[in-house]
């Protein structure tokens, strides 16, 4: 088998070439009959003597092939008891899934992405974190190079938001023009927060990966 | 429900299926001696072992044609999905079949492999060349014929069509771009992000044209190696609800891709962490938990990419009431994409085969996250049930008769399917004048047909009458309207 490895990658009229220069070789070595025989070329005597070395070989070769027992681990399933379907059916025919107006997709859109570009730039590492900087900083006009006070001022007012923005429910929440403007408030600052860092640390923490 | 011989030795020839298409891909994209190429190989080998266990005839005979594989002229729909780049290399080849011997080990098949995907090698098994390659490769333990009219004893069996060519390209087309877009994902390298927002443009089209077709074979793609088909499962759901939603082709296409590649991140977990079966221990659970934040950071790397798609890759496993992973350091507000694609995520896990679990019907995966409702955004939830049904496309259901039926497409309410009868009543077979489409609700020659239960690949289960009249369902609301059946 050592042979056929060495076909990686080649092209098949070479391994074909490769492959009846071998067994004559081998044959020649392994028999005493003369050359002559197989230079002869009768095509039926060689391919019965390549089929058997080949056999022969194979044998010596073949190693266990019991199949491996599965792997193990319980197949779970989810338990629905049948009250709760009939329930399920139930609330459909009541109209619990019906709805008057279809959610938007692209609520959220942008302050969502702005969120996770500074979550990057905060938390992953090496070109993932550089693209995320990038956009950061395209995102925040450039201006004097920032200080640890700073940082600091930054991050009291970035409290001080999320203290107005924690408290408030999720009902309550959806309900309020004011916690929206509080929410994009708060991710003005996290941009801003995230780029000062940037620009006054060698680089942001990175979290360990496993 | 007790499997019968015959299915057990049908599910054997799936999973050798499965087996060899998945470590044709591995192959294919990883190289000869990556980890997953070896271990794919692998697989091929005991499914092999196994089908020969099970009492499938010996050796394996899979047929070919351009667009699916086949065992006993049947065809093989679900691996089939998978396998755009491994039946195009066989085409190329003219191969016809591949029988398999139980002594097929994973060298010899790698050395199969040599033959039937590198290009160099295309004319390799040519009717010219087969045997001589063969030996020469020391592929001894499979047997291969070629596509040919000349010769009756080595033709191309003909098995006709497995589904409607158009669906099963499209399908497969998806399939295959993610297949690609993890590989480019697993080597650091740029993800065809045009050829992936392509794909879904054909999607769409197809969708609107025939979408019973594609969300039919979504629900045949039910065995996952790769996560893939989950992918691709997702992306077809997440299509469907947007179109609900009323979002235009621009729209559909940024929600298509995102949903596509949502999961892009586990193309960096290790596959015996992705595919264990059992609970998952601390360290591999710190590894699958990374995910989303791993899809997240290969995304915002892709400049083509619309960043609704590095959200919806940070977000889909954020629960509506601010749990779940990962655990962001900033305040972070998913988008509707993102909430979107987190309701067709957790249903289609819930409804496919996993490693480690069984699927649930449809109508259980509304229990369960209706169960867990502060999981997630209930108005897309809501949609998400309006816009599949209590029984979606492709759904394999009983009738009241017995019939056995495949749902065609949600008919005028929910809960009153029209289905394609696939027997007759009691299981026997469908006469062959007896019209096969029913509308369950409705009369037909004098009678209403209702749902009797509901089938996955190995259970089933009843749907409950009490409380339930479909009929009257009519009179409810359909999408938020009032839709009444004598309106009509």
């Amino acid at each position: 088998m050592e042979r056929n490895r060495e076909h990686q990658g080649e092209h098949f009229t070479a391994a074909i070439a490769h492959h009846h220069l071998t067994l004559q070789t081998e044959l020649k070595r392994s028999t005493s009959l003369p050359s002559a025989m197989f230079d002869a070329n009768d095509p039926m005597l060689e391919a019965r003597l390549c089929e058997a070395t080949e056999g022969i070989f194979r044998r010596l070769l073949e190693h266990d092939t019991a199949p491996a027992p599965a792997a193990g681990g319980e197949v779970r399933l989810e338990n629905v008891a049948p009250a709760e379907l009939a329930a399920l059916l139930c609330a459909a025919h009541q109209g619990a899934f019906a709805d008057d107006r279809a959610p938007d997709l692209q609520e959220h859109a942008d302050a969502e992405f702005a969120a996770l570009i500074a979550e990057i730039c905060a938390r992953s590492h090496g070109a993932p974190q550089q693209r995320a900087a990038d956009l950061l900083r395209g995102a925040r006009p450039t201006g004097a190079a920032a200080t640890p006070a700073d940082i600091d001022a930054l991050t009291h007012e970035l409290a001080a938001r999320l203290g107005r923005v924690a408290p408030a429910g999720a009902d309550d929440k959806a309900a309020g023009a004011d916690d929206d403007a509080a929410t994009a408030g708060l991710l003005a600052i996290c941009r801003q927060l995230a780029a000062t860092v940037l620009r006054c640390t060698d680089g942001p923490a990175q979290e360990r990966r496993p | 429900m007790t499997r019968t011989a015959t299915e057990i030795r049908s599910d054997a020839v799936l999973d050798f299926a499965h087996a060899f298409v998945s470590a044709a891909h591995n192959r294919r994209l990883h190289g000869r001696d990556h980890r997953h190429t070896t271990s794919g190989l692998r697989a091929v080998s005991l499914a092999l072992r196994q089908a020969a266990a099970t009492g499938v005839e010996m050796p394996l005979q899979l047929q070919f044609d351009d667009d699916a594989i086949y065992h006993d002229a049947q065809p093989l729909l679900s691996p089939s999905l998978q396998a755009r780049a491994l039946l195009a290399a066989i085409a190329q080849r003219e191969v016809a079949t591949l029988a398999f011997s139980p002594e097929l080990d994973e060298d010899e098949l790698n050395r199969l492999f040599d033959l039937l995907l590198q290009d160099q090698n295309v004319r390799a098994l040519s009717r010219q060349h087969r045997e001589r390659s063969l030996r020469a490769f020391a592929v001894r333990n499979v047997r291969v014929t070629s596509r040919s009219a000349a010769d009756p004893g080595d033709r191309h069996v003909p098995v006709g069509a497995a589904a409607q060519p158009a669906d099963l390209r499209v399908y497969q087309q998806l399939a295959d771009t993610l297949h690609q877009g993890n590989a480019a994902a697993l080597r650091d390298a740029t993800i065809a992000v045009d050829r992936a927002a392509s794909v879904i443009e054909q999607t769409l089209l197809q969708l609107e044209q025939a979408p019973s077709g594609l969300l039919s074979l979504a629900a045949q793609d039910n065995v996952d190696r790769f996560t893939v088909g989950h992918s691709v499962r997702v992306a077809l759901l997440a299509l469907q609800v947007a179109r609900a939603a009323g979002a235009g082709r621009e729209r559909l296409v940024e929600v298509g891709t995102a949903a596509l590649l949502h999961d892009i991140g586990k193309s960096k977990v290790p596959q015996e962490i992705l595919f264990k079966r059992g609970r998952l221990d601390e360290a591999e659970w710190v590894w699958m938990a990374q995910h989303p934040r791993l899809g997240a950071d290969i995304l915002l790397e892709q400049p083509e990419l619309h960043p609704s798609a590095v959200g919806a890759a940070f977000c889909h496993h954020l629960r509506a009431d601010g749990g779940g992973y990962p655990c962001a350091s900033v305040p972070l507000e998913p988008s509707g994409i993102s909430r979107l694609v987190r309701v067709c995520d957790v249903f289609e896990a819930l409804t496919s085969v996993r490693p480690y679990k069984r699927a649930l019907t449809p109508l259980e995966a509304y229990a369960v996250m209706r169960r867990h409702e502060r999981d997630f955004d209930q108005r897309w939830f809501k949609l998400f049930v309006r816009t599949l049904g209590v029984f979606p496309q492709g759904s394999r259901v009983r009738l009241d008769d017995g019939s056995m039926a495949v749902v065609l497409q949600a008919g005028d309410n929910p809960g009153a399917p029209v289905v394609r009868l696939l027997t007759g009543p009691g299981g026997a077979d469908l006469p062959a004048d007896a019209p096969d489409i029913v509308a369950i609700g409705r009369p037909l020659d004098g009678v209403v047909r209702t749902v009797q239960s509901v089938y996955t690949r190995d259970r089933s289960v009843a749907v409950p009458e009490d409380g339930w009249d479909a009929t009257d369902y009519l009179t409810q609301t359909v999408h938020g309207a009032c839709l009444r059946q004598d309106d009509e």
